[in-house]
C-alpha cells in the first residue's frame, strides 16, 4: 500500500465515523423524543432493567446496521426467525406510528374539533385494525415503490 | 343513534386514514426491497410469494399499537387513564388555559387603556388648574389657608 493509499484510507475512515456517530445520534435522538422507550420501560415495570435497555438498543443499532451494509452477509437460522423478526419489527414500527401520531397530537385535535368525550378506545382500535389492513393490502397486492 | 353514527363514521375515516398512512410510509422507505434483503440473508432464497415476514410484521404492526395505547395490559386497573386519554385531557387543559390567558390579557389592555385614559383626563385637567393657576395664584392661597 502506497502513502496516498493509507492517507486516502483514513480520510474515509474519518468520514464514516463523523457520518456514522451523526447518523447513530439522529435515530437515538428521534426514538428516545418520541417517547416509545420510556413508555415501554414504565409499562412492564422494569425500571431496573434501564442498562440492559441501554445495552440492547445499542447492539440492535449496530448490528442491524451491519447487517444491512454487507448484503453477503447471512444469517441462516431458518424460516421461524423471519417471522419472529417480521412480529417485532411490526411491533416497533406499530409503537413509533402511535407514539409520532400522539407527538403530533392529531387524536386530541381531533376529538375537540369533534367534541368527542368517549369510546377512545373504540377508535384505537380502528386506528390498529387500519394499520394492520393496510399493510396486508399493500404486501398481498405485491405494491411497489 | 346520531352519536353512534358520528363515532362509525369517525372511526372508519380513522380506519381508512390510517391504513392509508402506514402504505405511504411502507411505499417511502421501500419495505419491498427491504424485506427481500431479510428474507435473502436469513433462509437464502427470496420467496414468490408473500411469506411470514410480511405477515408477522403486520400482525405486530396492530399490537404494537394496542401496546403503546395500553390496551393489553396484564393487570386491568379501571381508573387508570389510557395514554391517550392522558393526551387529550392535556390538549384540553392546554385549550383553556389559552382562552382564559387571552380574556386576561384583553381585560388588561382595556384597564389599561382605561387607565392611560384617566391619566391623560387628569393630565389635562392638571395642565388646565396650572394654567388657571398662573393668573388665580391668590385664589388658591386664601383656599389653601382656609382648608
Amino acid at each position: 500500500m502506497s502513502g496516498s493509499q493509507i492517507l486516502s484510507w483514513i480520510l474515509w475512515f474519518l468520514l464514516g465515523i463523523t457520518a456514522g456517530s451523526a447518523t447513530s445520534a439522529g435515530v437515538l435522538a428521534f426514538l428516545l423524543k418520541i417517547g416509545i422507550y420510556p413508555r415501554m420501560i414504565g409499562s412492564s415495570h422494569t425500571v431496573r432493567l434501564v442498562k440492559f435497555y441501554e445495552w440492547m438498543i445499542i447492539l440492535g443499532i449496530l448490528c442491524s446496521g451491519i447487517y444491512s451494509e454487507y448484503p453477503n452477509l447471512t444469517f441462516p437460522v431458518g424460516y421461524w426467525f423471519v417471522i419472529l423478526w417480521g412480529l417485532c419489527a411490526g411491533m416497533f414500527v406499530g409503537c413509533v406510528s402511535a407514539a409520532l401520531a400522539e407527538v403530533l397530537s392529531i387524536f386530541p385535535v381531533l376529538f375537540r374539533r369533534l367534541d368527542i368525550k368517549s369510546g377512545m378506545s373504540f377508535y384505537m382500535i380502528m386506528m390498529a385494525l387500519g394499520k394492520m389492513c393496510g399493510a396486508f393490502w399493500y404486501f398481498f397486492h405485491g405494491l411497489k415503490p | 343513534m346520531a352519536s353512534y353514527l358520528k363515532s362509525a363514521l369517525i372511526g372508519i375515516v380513522i380506519f381508512f386514514g390510517s391504513g392509508f398512512s402506514i402504505m405511504a410510509f411502507h411505499n417511502d422507505i421501500g419495505i419491498v426491497d427491504l424485506f427481500a434483503q431479510i428474507y435473502t440473508q436469513v433462509i437464502g432464497y427470496e420467496p414468490r410469494q408473500t411469506g411470514g415476514l410480511e405477515i408477522g410484521y403486520s400482525i405486530g404492526l396492530a399490537l404494537g399499537i394496542l401496546i403503546f395505547f395500553n390496551h393489553i395490559s396484564l393487570k386491568k386497573r379501571e381508573k387508570d387513564p389510557t395514554p391517550l386519554q392522558v393526551e387529550v385531557s392535556k390538549y384540553e387543559q392546554d385549550v383553556e388555559d389559552t382562552i382564559q390567558r387571552i380574556k386576561e390579557k384583553e381585560q388588561q389592555s382595556q384597564t389599561r387603556d382605561q387607565k392611560q385614559e384617566k391619566q391623560q383626563n387628569q393630565k389635562e385637567n392638571l395642565q388646565d388648574a396650572s394654567s388657571k393657576e398662573a393668573g388665580e395664584n391668590s385664589d388658591k392661597d386664601i383656599g389653601e389657608k382656609q382648608e
